[in-house]
């Protein structure tokens, strides 16, 4: 039964029309697994190098087993957000007749092939065999890989339990990172000492293997949670906990009513991004990105690098614009025929277009204008960056997103959907931020700093007075762009 | 009203071409035929949703793919992604009406005209038009292809997942919209009683291309039959 499951599974994966069209995305994230396994293993095999150099006189395994402490910490954040229970369409199955304990237990053993599952063993094995085996024996060695094993198997259900208890929402986001924040903080200053005593009982279970029931007990526990969890969740299609669905119906915001149909297109654009599963988290995600050149600004002033504040300037200001813009067009790719037959003039369609993205713009700007706490020359670069974006790199977010040809379903979520992702999404940095750093190459070179910010802020303002005519061509070229998009877009 | 010359668009195991269709203006016009006959694609075509191979389609004297003019006067629900599923009810049809530069006063008339037909409670419902059952969300797409009095209606099966008393509202919805309005109707349908009773004029669509051109009178629905039952 487990291998018909398999079979259905492994069909719907290659026949599915992502497989089949984007070999070039599947190989690149081929590359991406790659890499990830090279590092794990090698971190695997050379950590004791690291720690013995950094803890010379101390027990090596106990310090990795301290660290274990905060990975579990982190891991179940991260699956928190990002793992999901992969409903396989369960409705067909369950109307045959099958036992529906076996699709539930191949639900189970299914999700437990997560890389959450299988990265880590890449670390912990080879660390056991190369330094526990040999400093403390092999079975204290053996007992110490189940323990982790275990723990990691706690984590995978731990995490389903907790999705279906809380909503993913913007302030549970906040309380998260903030309260790992405190954790860590107050682990630091030696306020708590839970790393500790988690080390402790890791031990205790090592020395003497009776003592693994505790953890096996739990594991069992969590386990058959999730299952009667999923017996109940079982006509749903997702088994993670949604949103209530509660709608303002809104008749729209003044000043956009003011703007006639570019106003009603833009507003149009904000309820699909703000109602949207997988366009809202990508808004959430950006204002991450936002404090991100704190990284760099944190170091002495004298020795900030122009090219890294320029390259930080641009990626904060135009954040929200990049994620929001390049699924453009796919994200309407649902109602698209509804656009494309209704008396909207697609001049006017594009300037929407143009418009949402200066007002993601300026919202990031606004954002980051925090910054000029840290130095007015950073705010320079910033406002450079703020004027380069809206004349130069929207016209080309808009551009590259007229060869968006794939279906996007927007209530689908954000981490690990590949839909409607191209080649183009990996390489669009290279005109969004690689041209402008190109661009101010030269003046730096000669040692004109100020000078090539202000010619790249020219080049945005004349852009900015150019806008009618860019959107002329741009709108023209979607024209002959839109018969493929609609055919692709109807393809489900 | 329509003109349809030397229309062709080639698939790879399919043909759709109509060498020569007009349609008079105020015409109620039915299209009938087996599934992947080209009704759908034909429809596509005409609201220049999809790239003729050669041919042309002209709506008031206006070739479809060289103008968007002809968007003001010709509406249309062909299914589901005719609708913006995210939006109420109201928030729907509150977008339409402002491309028509209309107002919400124009909508409450509109609902309030066809209130049988509509949901109760459509315009102040906080449902997404997602959470409408199938047959309800159809109602409000056609509901929305009147907004702005278009000349022309084309409509794709608009009968399918309507409940039996909604069928006969919308026949009579369509009937009044063409007597009344001289709207120029274009309709496809697997229901033949239904088209026969609201269209003046049937056509057959067979792998293609057109195999029977009707006028309707007591003879057709029994001709209707007789091909669709062999």
């Amino acid at each position: 039964m487990l291998k018909t499951f398999f079979i259905h599974q492994w069909r719907e994966k290659t026949r599915s029309t992502f497989w089949r069209k984007n070999l070039i995305i599947n190989i690149f994230l081929g590359i991406f697994v790659g890499i990830f396994v090279f590092y794990f293993v090698f971190l695997g095999l050379y950590i004791d190098v690291i720690l013995r150099k950094i803890f010379p006189q101390s027990d090596i395994v106990q310090k990795f087993t301290l660290f274990t402490y905060y990975y579990f910490l982190i891991d179940l954040v991260l699956r928190f957000f990002m793992q999901k229970m992969e409903s396989i369409k369960i409705k067909p199955y369950l109307i045959l007749v099958l036992l529906k304990s076996k699709i539930y237990n191949f639900l189970i053993f299914k999700s437990l092939f997560s890389f959450f599952n299988l990265l880590p063993l890449l670390i912990f094995i080879p660390f056991t065999v190369k330094v526990i085996f040999v400093e403390k024996g092999l079975s204290f060695g053996f007992n110490w890989l189940i323990t982790i094993i275990l723990l990691i198997f706690i984590n995978h259900f731990l995490s389903f339990l907790l999705k279906k208890k809380f909503i993913i929402k913007p302030f549970l986001i906040l309380s998260i990172v903030f309260g790992i924040i405190g954790i860590f903080y107050l682990e630091k200053n030696s306020y708590t000492n839970f790393s500790g005593y988690f080390q402790k009982i890791i031990f205790v279970f090592s020395k003497n293997a009776i003592w693994l029931i505790l953890p096996i007990l739990f594991l069992s526990v969590t386990y058959f949670l999730s299952i009667s969890l999923l017996k109940k969740y079982t006509f749903l299609d997702s088994f993670e906990k949604s949103e209530e669905l509660k709608s303002k119906n809104s008749d729209g915001f003044f000043l956009l009513r003011k703007m006639g149909i570019i106003g009603n297109l833009i507003e149009l654009e904000w309820k699909m991004l703000w109602r949207g599963k997988r366009s809202k988290t990508y808004f959430f995600l950006s204002l991450f990105f936002i404090p991100y050149a704190l990284v760099l600004l944190r170091g002495e002033k004298s020795s900030e690098n122009e090219y890294f504040l320029l390259f930080f300037a641009l990626f904060v200001t135009s954040v929200f614009s990049i994620q929001h813009a390049q699924l453009f067009f796919a994200w309407e790719s649902v109602f698209a025929d509804l656009i494309h037959s209704k008396p909207i003039n697609y001049n006017n369609y594009i300037h929407s277009k143009y418009y949402f993205l200066v007002g993601l713009n300026l919202f990031a700007f606004i954002l980051s204008s925090f910054y000029i706490f840290w130095g007015i020359k950073f705010y320079f670069i910033i406002i450079t960056a703020f004027f380069y974006n809206l004349g130069v790199s929207i016209f080309i977010q808009i551009f590259l997103s007229t060869w968006n040809k794939t279906r996007v379903y927007n209530t689908k979520g954000a981490f690990f959907n590949y839909e409607g992702v191209h080649i183009i999404q990996f390489v669009n940095f290279i005109p969004l931020i690689v041209f402008p750093l190109l661009i101010y190459f030269p003046f730096h070179f000669f040692n004109f700093p100020n000078l090539g910010f202000i010619v790249l802020s020219s080049i945005g303002i004349l852009g900015i007075l150019l806008k009618n005519k860019i959107l002329k061509k741009i709108t023209s070229y979607f024209e002959k762009q839109k018969y493929d998009m609609l055919v692709g877009f109807r393809k489900k | 009203m329509i003109e349809i010359k030397n229309l062709f668009k080639a698939y790879k195991k399919f043909k759709l071409s109509v060498e020569n269709l007009s349609i008079k203006e105020a015409e109620s016009f039915g299209l009938v035929g087996n599934n992947g006959a080209g009704k759908t694609t034909l429809f596509y075509l005409m609201l220049d949703l999809l790239k003729a191979g050669s041919g042309s389609v002209e709506l008031k004297n206006i070739d479809v793919s060289k103008s968007q003019d002809w968007k003001f006067f010709t509406a249309s629900y062909l299914n589901e992604g005719f609708l913006i599923d995210f939006f109420t009810a109201r928030e729907f049809f509150l977008f339409i009406a402002r491309l028509y530069k209309k107002d919400i006063q124009y909508i409450e008339n509109l609902v309030n005209t066809y209130k049988d037909f509509l949901p109760d409670d459509i315009l102040t419902s906080r449902k997404f038009i997602r959470d409408y059952s199938q047959g309800n969300s159809v109602k409000i797409g056609i509901i929305a292809a009147l907004i702005g009095e278009s000349e022309i209606l084309i409509l794709d099966e608009p009968f399918a997942h309507l409940d039996p008393r909604s069928q006969i509202q919308l026949k009579n919805i369509l009937k009044a919209l063409n007597s009344e309005k001289q709207v120029t109707l274009l309709i496809s349908s697997h229901d033949l009683n239904h088209i026969t009773d609201v269209c003046k004029r049937i056509c057959l669509l067979e792998n293609g291309k057109i195999i029977k051109d009707l006028e309707t009178n007591s003879t057709t629905l029994p001709e209707l039959e007789k091909y669709f039952s062999v």
